[in-house]
């Protein structure tokens, strides 16, 4: 509980005024770094919710036991699995709301700036936006983490993997477009490349940050229902393949 | 209405845990499961209620719907949450109405001014009777309870034995404890089962809740101790 309150005032508070301090640090583009603080600062944020809450959670219910106290009929594995996705998920929208209402007072400050090219084509409202497609990939993340923690056996087994998970998941689209440059292409062995591609199919693509940026610079709201149906497709997937493993497991 | 264990059987790399036990609990009695660390006794009650997956075997209820209350070995609970949100969870869970979270934690003789104190401060006593209550919780038919009496008092155990008890006798619930305390296994059981090397050894009726039939019954497990002793 104490992990939860101190991410939501991290998310209202610290990151925005992080963002603050280190813009003004800059002469020009002072809405876009506040832009790019807010984002870092919010995946930041959306990695230690999985791993300090998401984790740890489901640590204490499958490896210390607390699970049997609340896995008697009537409750079965599958309500278990769904009830702790929604619960988490739920928590996450208060940290989310944290973090936009952090992100809209930010921004607010850049609306002040009495010349054009400090406010960086911000409107109101995109601060909320910015805090929400950062975090709706998430939906897919957390879903992948309770596929591991449905088949690891402890806790350093569920962290470190999903440690991993969420790593390969954000370095591995940078590696992979740094390798469509043809002179990063000539220096490196055709296998890895295949293998890099390989492993980028099963991870969720982590585009949530670009979307926010591209609506703040004007792009359709229509056009992001492909990526939502996405990640709600894979969260679906990973769900499944995670209620396979935790109904085939001794608890 | 019954509860039908049909050559059940779960085999470990290391060996079996149990292996093909049959039995048949009836709602209104309680029967105990008796054996030395490492009989099968924990294995089989996991295996009872779907916890580990068996490798053969079934264990079948007519009543599959209606909730069970559990009272594990050790029973692991939320360390920021106090008793009364805890009990009042699980109550939530169960879609209990009638029952007050309140009401439990008084039956398990938890003392008021601790219900609101976070569980990580709790004494394993005290833990023990919140997950009592947890298990109590929506008034279940069946009681499953491995090591009821661990970590209680003298007074504690007169307590959770008196209220095992009326629930027995008032509300006909069915109960399977598993105990290393013969003393209270012959208080509370109609017949206890004595398992050794993971298997149902023998069938012992308790008819008149003595302590002679507690010194039978110590005789036949140290009987069966000291052949597994033997064996090893």
């Amino acid at each position: 509980m104490r992990a939860f309150h101190l991410l939501a005032f991290t998310a209202l508070i610290l990151v925005p005024l992080a963002a603050t301090v280190f813009s003004n640090l800059f002469l020009l583009d002072i809405g876009k770094v506040r832009m790019d603080v807010l984002i870092a600062g919010n995946r930041i944020i959306a990695a230690l919710y999985i791993l300090a809450i998401a984790v740890m959670l489901m640590a204490n219910d499958v490896s210390k036991g607390m699970i049997h106290i609340f896995l008697t009929p009537p409750s079965s594995r599958r309500d278990y699995l769904i009830g702790r996705f929604f619960g988490l998920l739920v928590g996450f929208v208060v940290v989310l709301l944290a973090a936009g209402i952090g992100s809209e007072v930010v921004l607010g400050l850049t609306f002040s700036e009495k010349i054009e090219v400090y406010r960086h084509g911000l409107e109101r409202g995109d601060g909320l936006l910015l805090a929400l497609f950062t975090f709706y990939q998430l939906i897919s993340i957390l879903a992948a983490v309770m596929f591991i923690c449905a088949w690891a056996t402890s806790l350093a087994e569920m962290f470190v993997f999903s440690a991993g998970f969420l790593l390969l998941s954000w370095l591995l689209p940078p590696v992979l477009q740094a390798m469509k440059s043809a002179e990063v292409l000539q220096h490196t062995p055709e296998w890895i490349v295949s293998l890099l591609n390989g492993v980028a199919y099963i991870l969720p693509s982590l585009n949530g940050s670009e979307i926010g940026l591209a609506l703040a610079h004007g792009l359709p709201i229509s056009s992001i229902w492909p990526h939502i149906f996405e990640h709600a497709s894979y969260a679906l997937l990973m769900l499944g393949l995670a209620l396979i493993a935790l109904l085939r497991r001794d608890l | 209405m019954n509860w039908q264990v049909d050559q059940l059987t779960k085999k470990y790399k290391e060996g079996d845990a149990i292996a093909g036990i049959s039995l048949n609990l009836e709602k209104g009695k309680a029967t105990g499961l008796l054996g030395a660390n490492g009989a099968g006794k924990s294995t089989l009650i996991k295996c009872m209620l779907g916890l580990v997956i068996p490798t053969s075997g079934s264990a079948y209820r007519n009543d599959a719907e209606i909730s069970l209350g559990y009272l594990p070995e050790n029973p692991s609970l939320p360390e920021t949450l106090s008793a009364l949100h805890l009990v009042e969870h699980m109550l939530r869970i169960r879609c209990s109405r009638i029952e007050s979270s309140k009401d439990l934690l008084s039956e398990v003789g938890l003392k008021e001014r601790y219900w609101k104190t976070p569980l990580r401060a709790y004494s394993k006593g005290m833990r023990q009777r919140t997950a009592l209550a947890c298990a109590l919780a929506a008034d279940p038919p069946w009681l499953i309870l491995d090591e009821p009496m661990s970590g209680l008092d003298v007074l504690g155990r007169k307590h959770v034995l008196s209220l095992l008890e009326k629930r027995l006798k008032e509300k006909g619930t069915g109960i399977l404890v598993c105990s290393h305390a013969v003393t209270d296994l012959v208080r509370l059981c109609d017949s206890i089962l004595l398992m050794a090397s993971g298997k149902v050894k023998d069938f012992f009726p308790v008819v008149e809740h003595s302590m002679l039939e507690v010194a039978q019954l110590e005789e036949k497990l140290a009987i069966y101790n000291e052949s597994k002793a033997g064996v090893q």
